[in-house]
Order: C-alpha cells, then structure tokens, then sequence
C-alpha cells in the first residue's frame, strides 16, 4: 500500500569516508607496489588492504543506524564537489545513503571485508600480492561509487570502474595467455553492454532533463510527466519502456545475462576470492541494483519489465543446464551465479524489488561461501579444480565441509536457510503479482521451479563429487591436502553462519515472521502496488512454499544415492541424452556460435571494408589523390614550356590582344 | 585643295610600295632578298616622314636604318653560311596559323581605334579637326597689322571671322609659355625688357579674359599692367602670334628637334649615349671568338 | 569633288598594319634573323606613328621619341646580331624551330 512518503535529503559529512578509505588503500598499495616492488612488507599491505574495507563497513553501519533513526523517507546525503558543470547539465560528485543504498554498502563492505581477509591466507604465496590487493581497494571503491553515487552520470563512472577492476583481477595472472583473454572478454562483452546503458543515459536525460535520482523521482512522480513517458512512442515503444531495455541491455552485460552472459565463466581464470567477490557478491549484482534504483521508471513501463522478467528466468533455467555437466568446480558455480542472478531478475521483473534484493543480499551470502570454499578446496589440493579428481573431502578438510554444507543447502532452497526464504519468495511473486497476466506469471513460476530443481541437482552433484564420495585424488595430491589457515576459514565461518541465519531478516508473513527487509525497503519503491498479493489465499502460498521445498529435497536424494552407489546409472544417463549431455558440457556452443556469427564478421567487415575500402581506399586515395591531381595538372600545362621563343612571343600577343579587346571593349 | 590632292596619292603609294615591300620581307625564303625589301621599306618610310615634314628624322631614317643597320644585317646574314637545304620550305605549323590569326586581330583593333580618333561625332571629339594651320596664323598676323612680312608661309586667302580670329589669338597665347631668350631678343619694346613673370602674368590675364569671351576689340589692359593701353595689348598678341608662327615654320627641322633634345630631354638623350656605349661593349663581348676556338682575341 | 584629305588616322593604319606584319613575321618565320628583321619593321612602325602625331599634334615631342627609338633599335641590332652569331658558333644552326634547349 503506497504512503505519502515525504522525501528529505540530509546532509552527512561521514558518507564520504566509506568510499574514500578503499581508494586510500589502492593508492598506498599501489604506489607502494610501483615503488618498492616485492620489499613491500606483506604484513603492512594485508592491514591496509583489510582495514580499509573494515573502516568502510563501520561507516556503513552508522549510516544504517543512522537511517533507521531518521523518518521513513529520509535519506543520508553528501555532496563531495562540482563534477560536471556544462550548461544545463549539472551532475555533482554526490554520494547518497538511502535505505537502498545501505543495504547495498553493508553487503559490499562486509562480504568485501571477509573476502580481503580470506585472500591474505589464499594469496599468501604470490609475488604480486600488492598490485592483488590494490586492485581490489580499487574495486571496492568502484562498487561503492556505483551503489552511493546521486546521479546516474556517477552511478556509470562506478559502472565502470568495477568493469576495469573485473578485467585488471580476472587477468591478475597475466603471464598466461588465456587468462589475460578471459579478462579482455570481460571487458570487451561488458562494453556492449555498457553501449546500452549510455543509449538509456542519453534518453533518460533527453526526455526528462534529470541526472540526479531523486530529482528523476520527484519528476516522474509528476502525473503529466510519467503520462508523457507512457505515451510519448520512441521507435515503437513508449518512451519509458525505450529508456527501460536500454538500461537493462547495460544489466545483462553487467548481471551477466542472456545474451552477455559468456564471458562469466571464462572469469574463473582469475584468483578464486575475486570470483566470490565480483563474480558472485557484488559487481554481477550491480545490474539489479539499478532496476532497484529506478524502480520509479520501471513501473511505469510492464512491457519492459517482462522483458526483465523474460530475460532473467530464461537465462536462470538455461545456465542451469549447462551447469548439470561441468567438471570444473569453479564453472560449476559459475553458471549457478548466471542461473540465480536470473531469478533476481526475474523477481525485478514481476515487480518484486524488494525480494529480488533479498535474494542478491542471500546470494551474496551463500555464494561467496561457496567460491571460497572452492577456493579453499583448490588451495588444499594444491590447485586442482577438476572434480573427477576430487572426493572424500569431508573428513580431511572439516570446516570447509562444513561451511559448504550449509552454504548448500540454502542455495538449494532447503527450509529454513536463508536461500530458501529468498529464493521461495521470488516463486511466490512471480506467481501472483499484479503486473503481469496470469499466463505469463504462470510461465514464469513454472520455470522457475524447474529452474530450482536443477539447482538442487546441480549442487548436489558438485557436493557430492567435492567431498562425499570415494577419494578420486593423485597421490601426491592426496598427500598435501590440508586445511586452510584462519585468515580462510574465519570468512567460511562467518558467511555460514550468514547463510544459516540471513532468512531471519525477511522471514515471511505466512510463516508468522514481519518481513523486515520488505518493510525496510518498501519506500523505495513508489508506485508499486501490491494489492494482487493479497488477492491470493495463504494456503496456496504454503503450498507452493511445500512443492519448492519438495522438489528440492527430492532432487538432493535422488542425486546423493546416484552417486553414492550408482554411479554407473550416472554414465547410462550421460550416454542416453547423449545429445543433451554433449550440448550442456559444451555450454551450447555459444561461444562458437557468437564466434561465427559476429565476432569473424565484424573482423572481416573491419579488415575487407573499413581498412582496405574506406582508410586505404578513401582516406588515403583522397590525400593521394590531391598529389596525383597536382601533379597531373602540372603536366599539362608544363607543355606551355616549348623551349622556342617564338612560343612566348606568341603568348605576349595574346595577352597584348586580351588587354585591347578589354579596354577598347569598356570604352 | 590641289596640295591635298598631291598629298594624298603621294602618300597612298608610298603606303602601297612600303606595305608591299614589308610583305616580301616576311614572307620570302632567302634572307638576303628580305634584307633587300627591307631597305625598300626603310625608304619608304622615309618618304612618308618627309611628308610629315620631319626633314630632320627622314635623313637621320636613311642614315641609320639603311645605312647602319642593314649593312650589319647583311654581314651577318654573310657570315653565317646557310645551306640551299636550310632555306627549303618546311610544313606550316598549327601555332603559326595561330599567330597570324592573333596578329591580324591586334591590327584591326588598332585600326578601329585609329578610326574612332578621327570620328568627329565620336565622344572624345573630333580629335585632329582642330590642327593648326600656319596659313591662318600668318593671316592672322597681317590682320592685327604686321608690318614685318617676312612669312615663310603664305597667308590663307580667307578672311577671318571674329570668333577664328579669338580662337588664334588663345591659341597664340597658349603656345607663348615659355619663350626661350633668343625668341625673345626679337619681341618689341615694351616686352623685351619684361621680366618672365610678369610677361607670363599678362599672358594668363589676357587668356582668362578671351576665355570669357570677349572680343579682341574689346581686349584691355587687365588689373596691374595699368601701363599698358590698347595698343600694347594688341602688340602683345602680336608678339604671341608671331612666335607661334615662328615655332610652327620650324617644325621638323634639326634646330627644332636639337632644341628640344638639348633642353626638354637632356636625361634621355645622355641616358641613350650610355646605353650605346653598353651595346658597344656587349657586342664585343659576345661576338669574339673565345680562345679555344682558335682564332685571335 | 571633295578631296582625301589624309588625318591622322591614315598613318595610324599603316603603321597599324605595317607593325602586324612585322608581328607575324616575327611570330612565323624559322630563320632568326628573318625574325629580326621583321622586329625592325615593328619598331619603324612604331616611329612612324610617332612622327604622325608629332606633324598634326604640332609637338617636338614626337620627333623626340622617333629619334631615341632609332637609337635604341640601333643598340638592339648590334647587340642582337652578336647573339645570334654566337648562336650560330655554338649550335651550327639558326633555325628557331630546332632551339628548344629550355623546353620541359
């Protein structure tokens, strides 16, 4: 039910300590890496490093407190500098604390925090151990910019930013070529979508004039104005919805969606943390944090929306084939975040901001759990990452089996771990909110349901595999397995305890809990009805809350005996959808196909066209061909020279001729 | 109006015979035969400044043309031998049709113009119409009561109108500026003694005063020469007449060219004795022989 | 019957006509003293229309000119002559059409 809210913006000067501190960090780090090279003590760069992010998550969490003492509607606010000032256009260095953006600093700053501190056990042996941490400050900076920032202009330079550090991490290891393409992937399919969110910038601020977010809210708010958006038409949609796709094409790219979404997976070249902290924590969730963002745009346009919702779940169901069949631990997750950063989407798409942010607020939880404990299965198997040669874990490695269970069984949206009060909630509104038909929703839930199953198999497996089943390792493996030091298993824990717990934070009303979250963030969201969730009953949410649950359990069963004892069912399987198993172990081909497709095409256009027909052709026939020109037109009239004098006699009368018929003629 | 008669075919065939002659030079082979009509043009040119009455320029035509510069041409035509081939004729060239064709032009247009000049209803007026003739001065003369009738040229039998006769007087007037001393040695009293000023006032009055039109009678003695009466004025115009009539008996002749070279154009002349001495030395210049060639410097 | 009284006029056409055949000699003929030639006919030419209006302009001046002319033409004769025979001395020919050292 919407409130009349009253906005006021108030005016903290600490704001600016929660980005800043991070960026110290990288300038000491990496100065001090350019400067003394390996003399750099490591003790002082891991301090730094995790100090920084620590003093950047205590800012966050005064601004929560903050917040929460200050009226509903209210938000924290500080203007740093003028930024761009041209004309018109003014977009300040601004930062803003609203309810939103907390929730978005403390899980960048606190998952962040554990994750600096992981790495300095996981790093511990690398030589470049500065220029790692640096670029991570630098990150970390780069996502609070993007979280903080109070105009979109700044929100992009974030967006940026945390693209640069994504290709500068994933390509840390650079002396192996393959790793430093997989960073130029990034970078390079990020771009595309980057191209798109401009194209929405530029509209956004054609047809609206504003910059500033909350100026953008208080426009739209305006009846006539939001009219002008619904019905002003641009290329065939509504202005709105125009400006909606653009920005999301940006989200895909980001969020790693259909169809940017390939380059997710290659980013496990980079060092493990990297991928709990970007690929799975924050930068991936950047996309959904700006749906969340211009909530207020969004609603005004249900067609763009089920594009969201389209896009999202479709790539949730078709990420989660692909990782039914890989070996790699790592791509195994991989394509989980890909599958799960789908249903946050989905859940933006149906009009579920709120639980779409919870999900990415669990997500960051459990996934980071997940990667690290990889991470720190990798480090005790002195860096093997196939699961083939895996197994029988859970003895010698006991925390990081323990944490990863728990991290499992919330992904797989087991009762009452916070996956499955995140994950639950988004089937529950995708099923019966009010923005879309029921078909449509229909579709969206059923999806999404089989979309979950496959997520409880696929994590099974990957358990199982890791940990309980018979050891598969090389001997001298099996020989140095150990478990990780404290500075890794301390995050483990932590985050464990988090995924355990987290559902607390928006335990649901059917289940007698007060939805706290939702209600934290509900007035963010103006213009969002929710009255066709009441139109449903609570017996049809319980039992759906009961299918989900089933569905998963079953799967975690089915799976666990499989290959427990019947492995060789497994390879009978495998051979029967040979076709299937084939194009999922091959994600599909994508890859190949986009290859094929663009990539050689754009190469030939730019080699056959643009640089033999129009650089070569043109530009340098043009510049050529003025020489040519001259030169031409100097031969002929170098024939006037003929040496005899009688020539130039000859030429002296024409002239004597010209000059008589030109005064007698005036006369 | 026999004279002009005379005058006329005297100068149409000297025209005919110098155009013709002109024609041969240019357009025969052998370059001895084109030196030769050119001397047959040069004295045909010569005729015509006699009819010019340029005495003086006709005799120095002959000396130097004829006598100088052809007989250059010829030695060199001498001394460079040409072959009977050399002089064959060779196919005629696209640009020299050109040539001809663009000379041909430029005469026309500047006969046309030489047309124009003499077209007495053309706007620049009648430009030769008012030719002075000494015949009318001198009767001009005896009209105001010369005595002295010393006159080289008959008087014309016509009488003078008043207004032919304040038409001469301005111009007697307007050709007195300047008279040299030995002109002036011959002029009555009280003029003789006069300073040059003061001649050169009177004369401007007298000339603004005819302009507006009076008459010779009524021609007095204007502000400032109070001395003067009636009959000195007319004496004065007198004296004006009879200079001018004197300067144009002694047109074309050596004193009245050397007058004029000696005074007028004193810098052109020194300039031409320098340039000829410049041509002598670049003549002997090119035209030795240089020493590898053999021959003595 | 009225007579031909000759103007001024007249003499300028013959002296125009005389000075464009001298023009066209100059312009066509191979031999080069040929051309010579006909530029002394140019340049009488030119002195007969000065004197033409020396006689009916009754001024000096004229006359003046037409006698520097000479002067002028003279020297020009001398020195062109030389030219020419050391052209001669060099090059063994006198054919203009055959001198195109400095063409392109």
């Amino acid at each position: 039910m919407e409130q009349a809210v009253h906005i006021a913006a108030v005016t903290r000067d600490y704001l600016v300590w929660i980005p800043l501190l991070p960026l110290l960090g990288f300038l000491f780090n990496g100065i001090g890496w350019i400067l003394l090279r390996e003399k750099l003590p490591r003790t002082v760069v891991n301090w730094i490093a995790c100090l920084t992010v620590a003093g950047g998550f205590l800012f966050s969490v005064r601004g929560f407190f903050d917040l929460m003492s200050l009226p509903v509607g209210s938000y924290l606010h500080q203007e740093i500098f003028d930024w761009v000032v041209v004309g018109d256009i003014s977009a300040p260095f601004g930062l803003v604390l609203d309810r939103l953006s907390a929730v978005m600093c403390l899980v960048v700053t606190g998952v962040g925090g554990l994750i600096h501190l992981y790495s300095t056990g996981y790093m511990g042996h690398d030589h470049a151990f500065a220029r790692y941490f640096a670029y991570l400050n630098l990150f970390t900076f780069a996502m609070l910019i993007l979280v903080m920032a109070a105009n979109i202009l700044l929100m992009f330079v974030g967006w940026e930013g945390v693209g640069l550090c994504s290709y500068l991490l994933i390509g840390f290891w650079y002396e192996d070529e393959q790793k430093a393409i997989a960073g130029q992937k990034a970078f390079i399919v990020n771009r595309i979508g980057d191209f798109g969110f401009l194209i929405g910038i530029f509209t956004l601020f054609l047809f609206t004039g504003q910059l500033d977010f909350y100026g953008m809210r208080a426009w739209m708010a305006d009846p006539l104005n939001a009219e002008f958006l619904t019905k002003g038409t641009l290329l065939g949609v509504s202005i709105a919805t125009f400006i909606g796709i653009a920005l999301f094409v940006g989200a895909t790219g980001k969020s790693a969606q259909i169809p940017l979404y390939v380059w997710l997976p290659d980013a496990m070249a980079g060092p493990t943390p990297v991928s709990a902290l970007i690929h799975a924590a924050t930068m991936v969730t950047a996309g959904v944090y700006m749906i969340g963002r211009m909530s207020f745009l969004y609603v005004l346009t249900p067609e763009a929306l089920a594009i969201v919702a389209g896009i999202g779940i479709a790539t949730a169901i078709f990420s989660a084939t692909i990782g039914l069949t890989q070996n790699d631990i790592k791509k195994v997750l991989a394509y989980s975040t890909v599958s799960q950063l789908g249903y946050m989407f989905a859940a933006m798409g149906v009009g579920a901001f709120a639980a779409g942010i919870f999900h990415l607020t669990t997500h960051a939880f459990f996934k980071a759990l997940l990667f690290l404990g990889a991470g720190s299965v990798i480090h005790g198997l002195s860096g093997e990452q196939d699961m083939r040669k895996m197994g029988g874990l859970s003895s010698k490695m006991p925390i990081t089996f323990m944490t990863m269970l728990a991290a499992w069984l919330a992904i797989a949206g087991i009762f009452p771990f916070a996956g499955f009060v995140s994950k639950d909630e988004i089937l529950w509104k995708a099923f019966s909110n009010s923005v879309h038909a029921t078909t449509f929703n229909t579709a969206v839930y059923v999806v999404g349901l089989v979309a979950a199953g496959l997520t409880a198999i696929y994590m099974t497996r990957l358990m199982m595999m890791t940990f309980m089943t018979k050891s598969r390792m090389e001997h001298d493996v099996e020989h140095h397995v150990h478990e990780s030091p404290w500075t890794m298993a301390l995050p483990l824990v932590l985050l464990a305890v988090l995924s355990v717990l987290g559902g607390l934070l928006n335990w649901p009303k059917a289940l007698g809990g007060s939805a706290l979250f939702e209600h934290w963030l509900e007035p963010m969201w103006p213009g969002l009805h929710e009255a066709g969730a009441h139109a449903f009953s609570h017996a049809l949410e319980y039992g759906l809350m009961a299918l989900s649950v089933g569905i998963a359990a079953t799967a975690i069963v089915v799976v666990f005996f499989l290959y427990r004892s019947h492995t060789d069912k497994i390879k009978a399987l495998a051979e029967n959808m040979h076709l299937f198993y084939e194009a999922s172990l091959n994600k599909y081909w994508v890859d190949e196909i986009y290859k094929a497709l663009i990539i050689e095409p754009l190469k030939r256009l730019s080699d056959k066209v643009l640089f033999r027909f129009v650089d070569v052709g043109i530009v340098d026939g043009a510049v050529n061909g003025v020489g040519s020109v001259t030169k031409l037109w100097a031969e002929l009239w170098k024939r006037m020279q003929s040496g005899q004098v009688q020539t130039y006699a000859l030429y002296m009368v024409f002239g004597v001729l010209l000059v008589l018929c030109v005064h007698f003629g005036l006369r | 109006m026999l004279t002009d008669w005379i005058y006329a075919i005297a100068f149409f065939v000297t025209a005919a015979a110098t155009v013709a002659s002109a024609l041969m030079v240019v357009l025969h082979r052998n370059p001895v035969i084109n030196a030769l009509y050119l001397v047959l043009c040069f004295f045909g040119v010569a005729v015509l400044y006699v009819l010019l009455e340029s005495h003086f320029l006709a005799a120095l035509q002959v000396l130097l043309y004829a006598g100088a510069v052809l007989v250059l041409f010829l030695m060199i035509i001498m001394l460079i031998r040409l072959d009977q081939e050399q002089l064959m004729k060779v196919k005629p060239k696209p640009g020299k049709a050109l040539a001809v064709a663009a000379s041909l032009g430029v005469i026309l247009i500047m006969i046309g113009v030489a047309h124009s000049l003499s077209n007495p209803s053309s706007q620049r007026g009648p430009f030769l119409l008012q030719r002075e003739q000494p015949e009318r001065i001198a009767a001009f003369l005896l009209d105001l009561g010369e005595r002295r009738v010393d006159l080289k040229v008959a008087p014309q039998k016509e009488t003078l109108s008043e207004a032919d006769k304040v038409q001469l007087a301005r111009q007697a007037l307007t050709a007195l500026a300047k008279p040299d001393a030995r002109a002036k040695a011959q002029w009555a009293e009280p003029f003789r003694t006069m300073g040059s000023e003061k001649i050169e006032a009177l004369r401007k009055a007298l000339l603004a005063g005819l302009n507006r039109q009076w008459t010779l009678a009524q021609l007095s003695a204007p502000a400032g020469f109070k001395e003067l009466n009636r009959a000195d004025i007319a004496a004065f115009i007198r004296t004006a007449a009879r200079a001018r009539l004197t300067q144009l008996e002694e047109f074309g002749t050596t004193a009245s060219v050397g007058r004029e070279l000696f005074s007028r154009y004193l810098l052109p002349f020194e300039a031409a004795s320098i340039l000829l001495l410049a041509a002598i030395v670049g003549v002997l210049l090119l035209a030795r022989r240089s020493p590898d060639e053999g021959g003595s410097r | 019957m009225s007579p031909i009284v000759i103007g001024l006029d007249h003499f300028l056409s013959l002296s125009a006509v005389l000075f464009g055949i001298g023009m066209i000699g100059a312009l066509v003929r191979r031999n080069a003293i040929t051309v010579f030639m006909s530029i002394e006919l140019m340049l009488n030419a030119v002195n007969l229309a000065f004197a033409a209006f020396a006689y009916y302009r009754w001024d000096t001046t004229g006359q003046v000119f037409v006698f520097l002319v000479m002067v002028v033409a003279a020297c020009e004769v001398a020195a062109g002559l030389a030219i020419i025979l050391a052209l001669f001395r060099n090059k063994e020919t006198v054919n203009l059409d055959e001198l195109n050292v400095m063409r392109w």
